[in-house]
């Protein structure tokens, strides 16, 4: 961890990491005004107003309070996307590699497929049978991204299912269970981390772009970055420009971020990379 | 080769029966197809006539059979809305996306190439620090979001570009060049990024190897020794991304199109969920497999021409 730190780019990372997990449990605390209170005194005021600071939308919403609660459905949606994903790909990849054989082809046969695909693509044609709900959302996030997770510990595995120290637990009797999870799992935390930290940020992305499309089923008194963008184009056209601004660049400062501080940890994780 | 080529080309069949299997249970999803693929407000007399004439009353396995029958054929269904193939609808939209994909992918490539050769090159100075960080940005803007922003500037602001629509292009079925540059910068930022940092990298460890060395130590000019000695080889992993890249540019382009109203495949999905007809959007996955392992199996296979090293076995 102190290695990590001591990279400039890594500080800054988690520094933008930190600035918004803090604006989302504190967003209440902090916003100037009720994200969902409409102004039609006050609609689309450019950023510098008198108690609007980066100013409000068609509805005459704060946009500075929109974008504090923005960060929290962001936050919440990604993290449980990646809860999920990595809750399905972990065992499916410890089976994959200490099984190997027919389970192994199949689940990467699989995961071949499911990368061929365009991940949003694929994304949206399960909303579209399922009907958009945030729920499904969420669900769909998660299942779908089970397939990095899979194939890093697999990798990790087929490495190590040799190595003299697993061979010594299975001669000491130690069962399957015992090795994949005492032996083999831990040995892949390192890899893990860095995936998971890359999907947080593609996931945070594609919610958004969900949102945007008008596809992600959050509701409309949530407030959303991709929603906020979606009202922001409809704007742009008559002089507008805060309102699809400000949340873009909220989204980009996050992955930013997120990316920085994955970086880091690859490098210090994976010495190779470097 | 030959041995290496068939297994290909079997995994490029599994890849679409796959991908074909996942378009048909997509429909059960919901529990009955029947409700996805009428509106809301039919009738219950209607949609058990519509059961009937499109054998949903039939076990799924036998539902099953005759969707891959039929797709075989070339046949993924009638669109609901147009009452016309929906493989003709996403085959019409294709030429339009794929014209995106490729002039971003040719954005992506020249400038992330440039810019990864000469922060390799300036390694340690201000200038390598300015296009590594750019090259970070970049994987971090939302496309959605960037093409706003082009939009906002070069089209509203600057009023350099257009921003919407496919225009008349220099050939039949070719957009015009001025309505393709922003689409294709905001599809390709992405990919740009990701081939600045792999063409750094990979310049990086030729300049450090034994060959390169000996091509200094010939008295060969730098340039000769970055572009023909480091280069070439830094580009094996590169082309390999750009295979990987373009699910990424045609991800881009499934939402981008919508902004700048493109007349290609993404657009046509996005409208075919709102008016919930499911064929084209089912239609539109399969030809999106197709083409992406296609796309796979060429790329593995130029590997070899730039890598004689590769064996194919």
């Amino acid at each position: 961890m102190r290695k990590i730190l001591r990279a400039p780019s890594a500080t800054i990372g988690i520094g933008l990491m930190i600035l918004f997990v803090l604006m989302a449990v504190f967003a209440p605390l902090i916003s100037p005004h009720n994200p969902t209170q409409q102004d039609l005194q006050a609609i689309t005021k450019p950023p510098g107003t008198e108690g609007h600071l980066l100013g409000t939308d068609r509805l005459g919403r704060d946009m500075l309070s929109r974008i504090y609660h923005g960060a929290r459905l962001s936050l919440v949606v990604a993290v449980a996307g990646v809860l999920i994903g990595a809750a399905i790909g972990i065992p499916l990849g410890l089976l994959s590699g200490y099984l190997g054989g027919r389970v192994d082809d199949f689940l990467m046969r699989l995961g071949d497929i499911q990368l061929s695909l365009p991940f949003i693509l694929l994304v949206i044609a399960i909303i579209a049978a399922l009907g958009p709900s945030l729920t499904n959302t969420i669900v769909v996030l998660g299942v779908t991204s089970w397939v990095l997770y899979a194939r890093v510990v697999r990798g990790e595995i087929l490495s190590l299912k040799e190595r003299e120290f697993v061979q010594a637990a299975h001669a000491l009797g130690a069962s399957g269970r015992r090795i994949m999870l005492k032996h083999l799992l831990p040995n892949a935390a390192g890899p893990l981390i860095v995936v998971a930290t890359l999907e947080l940020a593609r996931l945070i992305v594609t919610e958004a772009a969900l949102s945007f499309l008008g596809l992600s089923g959050v509701p409309p008194e949530i407030p959303s970055w991709g929603q906020m963008l979606a009202d922001g184009r409809e704007v742009l056209f008559f002089g507008g420009w805060w309102v699809a601004t400000f949340p873009g660049v909220a989204i980009s400062l996050l992955v930013l971020g997120i990316n920085l501080f994955g970086d880091a940890l690859a490098e210090v994780l994976d010495p190779r990379s470097r | 080769m030959a041995a290496y080529l068939i297994r290909r080309l079997a995994l490029v069949l599994v890849v679409v029966w796959g991908t074909a299997t996942l378009a048909f249970f997509l429909l059960f999803l919901s529990g009955d197809p029947v409700n996805l693929l009428l509106p809301l407000d039919a009738t219950p007399e209607v949609r058990e006539q519509f059961r009937k004439a499109n054998g949903f009353d039939r076990p799924v396995w036998q539902q099953y059979l005759s969707y891959m029958g039929r797709a075989v054929q070339g046949d993924l269904g009638i669109s609901l809305r147009n009452q016309t193939p929906a493989l003709g609808l996403v085959l019409e939209r294709m030429p339009a996306s794929m014209v995106l994909a490729g002039a971003a992918l040719l954005f992506a490539v020249v400038f992330g190439v440039l810019a990864g050769v000469i922060a390799a090159v300036r390694k340690g100075t201000t200038l390598e620090f300015v296009v590594l960080f750019f090259a970070l940005l970049g994987q971090s803007l939302p496309v959605f979001w960037l093409a706003l922003m082009l939009i906002l500037v070069f089209g509203l602001e600057l009023r350099w570009l257009p921003i919407s629509g496919y225009g008349v292009g220099p050939l039949p079925g070719l957009p015009a060049l001025a309505n393709l540059v922003l689409p294709a910068i905001a599809v390709g930022t992405f990919s740009m990024a990701a081939i600045t940092r792999l063409t750094r990298g990979g310049v990086l460890r030729e300049l450090r190897s034994d060959h390169v060395r000996t091509a200094r130590a010939k008295g060969l000019s730098e340039r000769v020794v970055i572009y023909k000695h480091a280069l070439r080889n830094a580009a094996i992993p590169v082309v390999t991304v750009i295979g990987l890249q373009l699910g990424n540019l045609l991800s881009g382009a499934v939402i981008t199109e919508t902004i700048f109203a493109w007349p290609g495949v993404g657009r046509l999905v996005l409208t075919a969920v709102t008016q919930q007809d499911f064929p084209v959007v089912q239609a539109a996955v399969i030809v999106f497999a197709v083409l992406l392992a296609v796309i796979n199996l060429v790329v593995d296979l130029l590997y070899g021409v730039l890598d004689p090293r590769v064996r194919y076995a």
